[in-house]
């Protein structure tokens, strides 16, 4: 077995031994986008969705004109390959966009994802 | 709609023609995020930031910023300038007859690289307008 493979294999026993700790979520990604000058509408195709689990590491709420929530997901990369700032998460029955801060190497992934509360 | 909605469905519907569309630079406007936008590509912005001469009238400039590869040298970014001009400069565009939009002589500006993707280098084009419309 190779290293890439080792390590996945061991990334995937970690999600299981987190047990409750990693939470269901369906990840809704773009594979292309385009903006019609005509109409003025932006149009999305979206793949297929990937449902996966995900570890909630951090949570803050920012209230200084408005009230943001935000929180940071770890991922298996294995599970989402690569995504892009505003790929939609459906967790906790909500949806979440994510933001700018996207940390991905060949295992993990953290990503930033945002509400308006 | 109002001026602002008019200005944009004008201004931006110049970008939506074959003949620029047949020009091959990749646009995209304001707040949207694209996808494999590539090495070349522009980005609009319509900013009625300026004077009227009355209520329903208002000024501003087009803000377009032109996004080349880096480390070639300012030749590709003129040149995306120039065929804008094509499509802008000293054009009067009128929708209606209440409405006129007239965009003025456009000017460049280098940025430097872009902060965000450093392998791009942004220029600035920007052009004024003044839209009347009758009250």
């Amino acid at each position: 077995m190779g290293y890439k493979a080792l390590i996945n294999k061991n990334v995937t026993k970690a999600f299981a031994l987190l047990k409750d700790l990693a939470e269901e979520i369906t990840l809704t990604k773009k594979t292309a986008n385009n903006f019609n000058f005509n109409t003025q509408t932006a149009t999305a195709i979206e793949s297929p969705v990937v449902i996966t689990k995900a570890v909630i590491t951090d949570a803050n709420k920012t209230a200084s004109d408005r009230n943001v929530l935000t929180k940071i997901m770890l991922l298996k990369t294995q599970d989402i390959g690569d995504i892009t700032l505003y790929d939609k998460i459906s967790y906790a029955s909500q949806t979440w966009l994510i933001g700018p801060a996207i940390i991905s190497d060949n295992f993990i992934t953290v990503i930033e994802v945002r509400k308006e509360v | 709609m109002g001026k602002y909605a008019n200005l944009d469905t004008k201004i931006f519907a110049l970008f939506g023609t074959s003949s620029w569309t047949a020009e091959g630079i990749k646009t995209f406007p304001a707040n949207f995020v694209a996808m494999d936008a590539g090495t070349e590509f522009i980005r609009v912005s319509i900013i009625p930031a300026g004077p009227g001469i009355n209520l329903k009238s208002v000024s501003g400039i087009v803000l377009i910023e032109i996004f080349v590869e880096a480390n070639k040298g300012p030749k590709r970014a003129s040149y995306i300038a120039d065929k804008l001009d094509i499509f802008l400069s000293g054009k009067n565009l009128m929708p209606t007859t209440k409405i006129a939009i007239q965009l003025g002589s456009s000017a460049i500006s280098p940025l430097g690289n872009d902060p965000d993707n450093p392998s791009l280098y942004r220029t600035s084009y920007t052009i004024p307008f003044n839209y009347f419309e009758v009250m």
